[in-house]
């Protein structure tokens, strides 16, 4: 016997590809994202479903969808292990919505999964927020929406265009309120919400340590690092080094920051301008850095301001009070030359140190030099002509190093990035008696001209030396310089470098293509720039200064929900009585123009009384005020001409609008 | 006013004096071809209308006075064995006249009365199997008596709707009262009085009464009282959708005599105390006095 359950809701096979293809377009940041296998069910299970239409067979049964669906979560735990966090979370909405699919058996089954897009959509921004995300999302509401207004339209089970443009009105009379609510919605200080630790796992930058090997690894990234805008003119080529971490920690193969009493730091401007000894014009320039997860901060060579949650090391190291985890904008004056008010590192400064079981043949070059020259700066020189005259080749992969890496490096290997040189050349200064430390760091960038700004992007990143000398403090030494000077001028080429080894070097202009494609780069990257700088970075600083320029007082997030709310509840009201108003039954517009005559007459203290025809209204008008009888008569005998006469002539009801508009 | 018309209202006017209105009315009830049920006090000048009406139009007229031993052969008319012919003949009742003046009808049996009636509302008269057409136009006036209700037998409501008018005639005002009683006998006016129209003219005048255009929004105001008369309220029973007819047809008739070729609010309340006062009763007997028992109508909006 038949199980007496109601008939199944078979939707229109057109609806049903509709809504599929919109679920398509949800899922797709996920489905791309997730591991292949996931996304392989994913689209066996949605085509199931599809045959399963197409030969007009129903949804299949419960035990078997309690079977897929358990074994699609075992799926996600084999995969990801767990099923907290963004990313198994976001697989397994995927996953059931898809599951939702296969059950479809009620209109209210096929409104749920347009929901479901619309969340998985939402979710799709808990991983980016970049701007091709954002165009995908207005596509993709776009189409949910029009299922949905299918969906709602008993007359038309199937998509049409109507359908999809009125979906398209629907969406675009959204944009007030979503600007509004942009510009208004408070913004909490801080992520929203606590993100999982695993969204920080990918990001990359320089960390506060350096081994050989780690920097040519950021070579091959085209990420960007950070982005500067200039309030005068950027710097030339050979100025554009970006301070980083300073490293002065060494056991010979790495190297780390050294620590920082809390009494040393340089909590303010103010107070760093007490021990700095600005040199030179200052550069102003605001940095926008991408998140890496680190607590220092760039800045050009040689910082002598400190931003805001931020603190400035003796070194000249900028340092966030918290780690960088979300894109942050600062403005820091620099000087290409900063004396320090302070004195020489003394003798057992750990500037001077190097590790007890140094490669002898180091310690004997560096002494030999020391020797031979009458002055620091030539053993700095000598130490150069070394690098530049003997046989090194600059290269990104260099040859893995043993236990003694500089000693390998200076007398066999002969090939190294700059983190080698920087640290060859280090210990060298340091072997020779001179205070040294290695500068991790960006060289470079690339001006955008159609933002006027540089980038920075992680294959910029460098290392350099700097060397105390006595008369003028800290100098910057870059030994990469002496064998690849072309560094400094150009950007190294990514990719092309990565296979052979050999650095190569971006040219401007050497192809007609090249250039071209470097353009449409600038601009677009821009155009991401703008987008981060209006729409991503819209935080709660820039909604108070918005707000204040429009003359509100400095409300705080708290305050500004309860204002929306308060304002939104009286505003929500007012369009729920719009919408449930008793209806105007008069689409005739001689009506609706006699209506207005009657406002008006009202004002002159006449008012129509229920029942009463035209012409007794007209009557009472010539008894009551007879001054208003003629203008008053022309209306009534238009309106009655109008409405009951059997052919009113054309330009009736134009007279009437005549008649009414002249009636004061 | 319309150029037929006007020496037959005047005339009318010259023979019953101070009732321009009623008579307007009733005028309008010949020509939408409905039949006039008068109500009131003997001696107000029912039968006058009646005569006078004949007079002017030039239709002949009979008298029916309705008794309680009144039988329907009284009215429609009898067989009668002719004995030269060796043939029945019929002889026609009195009901065979252009204008029938059925006087008193509540006084009769329901069943004479339902003679009449059904010979009203069919046009013709069926007798012994055969079938008679009644004269054209064919307009009957009854009047009734309200205050002796005794040994009568009151209209059933249903019956009250085969009238497209109710007119209540009323004492005349002084003037008119006293220029009666100095004048010459309303019997020599009416004696005299020459027809103003011919059959032909009065069955045109008929044809155009249909002719006159009301328009969707009057439509939509005399749909708005019928369904204001099921609403409100007030009513026993809504007036049906016959009524509505009437209302509209006496409307146009009262607008053909007006002289304009379109139908307005205002006529439809010109006629909507003839057409619907007998038709409506009030729903408790403390509700609506006669006098107000209209007005939650004429209050309706006009869409």
């Amino acid at each position: 016997m038949a199980t007496a359950r109601p008939a199944d809701w078979q939707p229109p096979r057109g609806l049903l590809l509709a809504l599929a293809a919109s679920l398509i377009l949800a899922g797709l940041p996920q489905l791309l994202r997730q591991p292949a296998v996931l996304t392989l069910l994913w689209l066996v299970l949605l085509g199931w479903r599809l045959a399963l239409a197409w030969q007009g067979r129903p949804s299949p049964s419960t035990w078997l969808r309690l079977l897929l669906t358990a074994a699609g979560v075992g799926l996600i735990l084999v995969e990801y292990g767990a099923f907290f966090g963004r990313e198994p979370g976001s697989a397994l909405l995927v996953f059931l919505s898809i599951m939702k699919f296969v059950e479809l058996r009620r209109p209210r089954d096929a409104q749920l999964l347009i929901f479901l897009g619309y969340f998985m959509l939402g979710v799709a921004f808990l991983f980016s927020q970049s701007l091709w995300l954002g165009a995908w999302l207005v596509l993709a509401v776009w189409a949910l929406t029009s299922v949905w207004v299918t969906l709602s339209d008993p007359r038309r089970p199937l998509p049409t265009r109507r359908h999809a443009r009125l979906a398209g009105r629907l969406l675009l009379g959204a944009v007030p309120l979503l600007l509004l609510l942009f510009l208004l919605f408070p913004r909490i200080p801080g992520p929203l919400w606590s993100l999982p630790g695993d969204a920080h796992s990918g990001v990359t930058g320089l960390s506060d340590s350096m081994e050989p090997g780690r920097i040519s690894e950021l070579a091959g990234s085209e990420a960007v690092a950070f982005r500067v805008q200039f309030d005068g003119p950027p710097p030339p080529p050979a100025q554009r080094y970006w301070r980083g971490p300073v490293l002065a920690l060494t056991d010979g193969r790495r190297w780390e920051v050294r620590p920082v009493r809390a009494g040393q730091r340089l909590t303010s401007t103010a107070h760093a301008g007490r021990v700095l000894e600005p040199r030179g014009e200052p550069v102003r320039q605001t940095l926008t850095l991408e998140p890496h997860n680190q607590v220092h901060l760039l800045a050009l060579d040689r910082p002598a301001s400190v931003p805001d949650g931020a603190w400035l090391r003796p070194d000249l190291q900028l340092i966030s009070e918290a780690r960088v985890r979300l894109r942050q904008r600062y403005q820091v004056v620099s000087y290409p030359r900063v004396g320090v008010a302070a004195s020489a590192p003394g003798r057992r400064d750990i500037t001077r140190g190097y590790p007890a079981d140094l490669d002898p043949r180091v310690l004997a070059l560096a002494r030999g030099w020391r020797a031979a020259a009458d002055s620091p700066q030539a053993v700095i020189d000598q130490a150069l002509r070394h690098f530049n005259q003997e046989n090194f080749i600059y290269t990104l992969t260099p040859p893995r190093l043993g236990a003694n890496p500089v000693g390998e490096f200076l007398f066999e290997t002969r090939r190294g990035f700059c983190e080698h040189y920087a640290a060859a050349f280090t210990l060298l200064m340091r072997a020779a008696g001179l205070p040294a430390r290695v500068v991790t760091g960006y060289l470079g960038g690339e001006y955008n001209a159609a933002g006027d700004y540089l980038i920075v992007r992680q294959s910029d990143a460098h290392a350099w030396a700097e060397v105390w000398l006595a008369e003028e403090g800290w100098v910057r030494v870059d030994p990469t310089t002496a064998i690849a000077p072309e560094r400094i001028e150009s950007r190294i080429e990514v990719g092309a470098s990565r296979d052979s080894g050999a650095v190569r070097f971006w040219a401007d202009g050497t192809r007609g293509w090249q250039r071209a494609l470097q353009q449409m780069r600038q601009t677009w990257d821009a155009f991401n720039h703008r987008w981060n700088q209006w729409v991503l970075d819209y935080g709660p600083e820039r909604q108070r200064d918005f707000l204040s320029a429009l003359g509100l007082p400095d409300v705080s997030w708290r305050g500004l929900g309860l204002t929306l709310l308060l304002l939104l509840i009286p505003l929500l009201a007012l369009l729920a009585w719009w919408i449930l108003r008793p209806r105007e039954t008069a689409r005739d517009p001689a009506v609706r123009l006699y209506r207005t005559f009657c406002r008006r007459l009202h004002r002159h203290g006449i008012r129509p009384q229920p029942g009463e025809t035209p012409r007794q209204l007209l009557l009472r008008i010539r008894q009551t005020r007879p001054a208003l009888a003629p203008a008053a008569g022309r209306v009534i005998q238009r309106y009655q001409l109008l409405r009951y006469r059997r052919r009113p002539p054309r330009d009736a009801l134009e007279a009437l609008r005549r008649a009414v508009r002249a009636f004061r | 006013m319309h150029p037929f018309i006007a020496p037959v209202f005047s005339a009318l006017n010259g023979i019953i004096l101070g009732k321009e209105q009623s008579l307007r009315l009733a005028l309008a009830c010949l020509l939408a071809r409905g039949h006039l049920l008068v109500e009131d006090l003997p001696g107000v000048g029912k039968t006058t209308l009646a005569h006078a009406l004949a007079a002017v139009l030039g239709l002949d007229y009979q008298r029916i006075q309705f008794t309680s031993d009144l039988l329907p052969a009284d009215i429609l008319g009898i067989s009668i064995f002719d004995r030269e012919s060796g043939r029945f003949r019929f002889h026609p009742g009195p009901v065979f006249a252009q204008l029938v003046l059925a006087d008193e009808i509540n006084r009769a049996t329901p069943k004479t009365q339902s003679a009449l009636l059904e010979a009203m509302e069919e046009g013709q008269v069926t007798l012994e199997g055969t079938t008679r057409a009644l004269p054209e136009p064919f307009f009957v006036i009854a009047t009734q008596n309200p205050t002796y209700q005794i040994g009568t037998f009151p209209l059933p409501e249903s019956q009250l709707d085969r009238f497209l008018m109710r007119l209540h005639l009323g004492y005349p005002d002084t003037a008119a009262e006293r220029e009666l009683l100095a004048g010459v006998s309303r019997r020599e006016l009416i004696r005299d009085q020459a027809p103003l129209l011919d059959p032909q003219q009065l069955a045109e005048l008929q044809a155009a009464v249909a002719r006159i255009h009301a328009s969707p929004a009057l439509l939509d105001y005399i749909q708005a009282l019928l369904a204001a008369s099921r609403d409100s309220g007030h009513y026993r029973s809504g007036l049906s959708p016959r009524a509505g007819l009437a209302l509209l047809q006496a409307a146009r008739a009262w607008v053909l005599i007006d002289g304009r070729d379109h139908v307005l609010p205002d006529d439809i309340q010109a006629v909507l105390a003839a057409v619907v006062g007998h038709r409506l009763q009030p729903r408790d007997a403390d509700g609506l006095a006669p006098e107000t028992l209209l007005e939650p109508l004429l209050a309706v909006e006009i869409p």
